[in-house]
């Protein structure tokens, strides 16, 4: 009869419900940030919350600062010169600029998956056991643990178990992606950012990661940049729509792609931008 | 391995339940509405009106969930038209919904007099359109057309009683002008039901075209 258990069923439910309630559950909070890049004011007054446990997608043109905006949530535009950020970003309520902070304990936390899979060329194993080792972890059992742990929640185990000393390039790019986000995973990250992470793979492997983010959303959050906006549409909970280095709308999914309030997030939306 | 698209599978999943809950209180309404007739019991026939909200409630919850999965989803082929023939299928359960409580409208109506002939062919009549109403539910999630041409085969006794009472109630009318009132419902009742069952024929062609892909009556 159904495809899916009623497990399944209540699952869809607990996740709508926590889509429309959980509007407050606010595990990074943005105040009114602003980026220039040397006399370029790239990113201006963002304010965003973004939610715990679901997963949030920028979305607008080229040039709109999104991909920005992502690396401003575990400070990876501090390595450019010539940078000058104000405002706020609180993770936790706690505000990831201040003097205090260690940048690579943050990273920890805020994990990032990139455009093109960053895979090492070194073994599928190195891999991912690299990520605990920087943080301190080398207890070959420890270390084997969370390998095997990581590559089981990108649902990669299956595929590389009996080749995990072989090289992470002989797999197919969707398969090194997933290597990367297990890599990710292995850190024990609160927090995993994607920068298109789709956007040098083929449709099945789009739709793999896709799903995967949906698993990865039940323990961390998740934001993903994508100049694809049936992507956000598919595989997202919240939408934010930036325009000129502001966010012009936010909002539950459905609602920013059912009725959008703003006519410049409906002509992106609709492909009648200009 | 990750299953692509898991979740959609399961909100489409979802949408086929809450179908078949929409159906199940319609296919009660429908049982409450020939008892309320038999025993003219206005109160039972009150109690079946309002359910009429639960099931309004539930086809604007699938609407909302369709507009929701055709915007955010990119349907495709059986994908799409499973979530085309929902919101359709939907909206003839509500029509449905509506003609029971027309019914015990009449029903209520009739209530105040003994009925100058036995019920006989009504039930039948309705006891076939709620089976009509099941069973293409039922092929709607089982995919079995078998279930889908047994209705259309149905529908045709459906009319055929439909238009014999239509026939006999007119001639008690000639006869005795002093039952026109009486038979006035009585037809009315027995048009609702015909409707009833055009509107599960019109589900039937739903499941005809998601199993294959072709749009067209079934309705002989």
């Amino acid at each position: 009869m159904f495809q899916g258990s009623s497990d399944d069923r209540n699952e869809v439910q607990r996740w709508y419900v926590s889509i429309m309630e959980q509007k407050n559950d606010c595990k990074i909070r943005i105040d009114n940030l602003n980026l220039h890049f040397a006399t370029n004011h790239v990113l201006k007054g963002i304010n965003l919350n973004i939610t715990r446990n679901l997963i949030t997608a920028l979305i607008g043109p080229s040039g709109c600062g999104k991909s920005t905006l992502l690396k401003c949530l575990n400070r990876m535009n501090d390595i450019l010169s010539d940078v000058r950020i104000e405002g706020q970003v609180l993770l936790e309520n706690q505000d990831i600029y201040a003097d205090t902070v260690d940048v690579s304990h943050l990273r920890k936390r805020v994990g990032m998956v990139f455009q093109r899979p960053v895979a090492f060329p070194i073994s599928i194993y190195e891999n991912v056991a690299s990520a605990p080792r920087v943080h301190g972890v080398s207890h070959k059992g420890t270390l084997n643990t969370i390998v095997q742990a990581s590559l089981e929640r990108v649902g990669l185990w299956d595929e590389v178990a009996d080749k995990l000393h072989k090289s992470a390039l002989s797999l197919s790019l969707g398969q090194q992606q997933q290597l990367c986000i297990a890599r990710v995973i292995a850190s024990e990250p609160e927090v995993i950012l994607l920068d298109e992470p789709c956007s040098a793979l083929d449709p099945m492997s789009t739709m793999k990661i896709e799903e995967l983010m949906r698993q990865l959303a039940k323990n961390y959050t998740v934001v993903i940049v994508t100049h694809s906006m049936q992507q956000a549409a598919r595989a997202s909970d919240y939408t934010v729509f930036m325009l000129g280095g502001e966010i012009i709308e936010s909002g539950p999914t459905a609602e920013i792609f059912t009725s959008p309030r703003d006519t410049r997030t409906e002509d992106y939306i609709t492909g009648r931008f200009r | 391995m990750v299953k692509p698209r898991r979740r959609f599978e399961q909100e489409l999943a979802e949408l086929e339940e809450l179908i078949l809950r929409m159906g199940a209180i319609s296919e009660d309404m429908l049982s409450r509405m020939i008892r309320a007739l038999r025993e003219r019991n206005v109160e039972f026939a009150e109690d079946t009106v309002r359910m009429d909200d639960q099931v309004d409630a539930l086809n604007l919850e699938i609407e909302t969930k369709c507009i929701r999965l055709i915007a955010t989803q990119q349907p495709q082929a059986r994908d799409l038209r499973r979530i085309i023939a929902a919101l359709k299928i939907s909206g003839d359960v509500e029509r449905i919904a509506d003609y029971a409580v027309d019914i015990c409208l009449v029903v209520k109506e009739l209530a105040d007099k003994p009925l100058f002939k036995p019920l006989e062919d009504i039930p039948r009549m309705q006891e076939l359109v709620k089976k009509m109403l099941h069973e293409t539910l039922d092929a709607f999630v089982t995919r079995d057309l078998e279930l889908v041409y047994k209705m259309i085969a149905d529908d045709e006794e459906v009319d055929t009683l439909y238009e014999n009472l239509y026939v006999e109630l007119k001639d008690f009318m000639k006869q005795d002008p002093s039952l026109v009132d009486q038979a006035v419902s009585l037809i009315l009742i027995t048009r609702y039901l015909e409707r009833i069952a055009d509107h599960v024929t019109n589900i039937g062609e739903r499941v005809f075209y998601v199993e294959t892909g072709e749009l067209k009556e079934l309705h002989v």
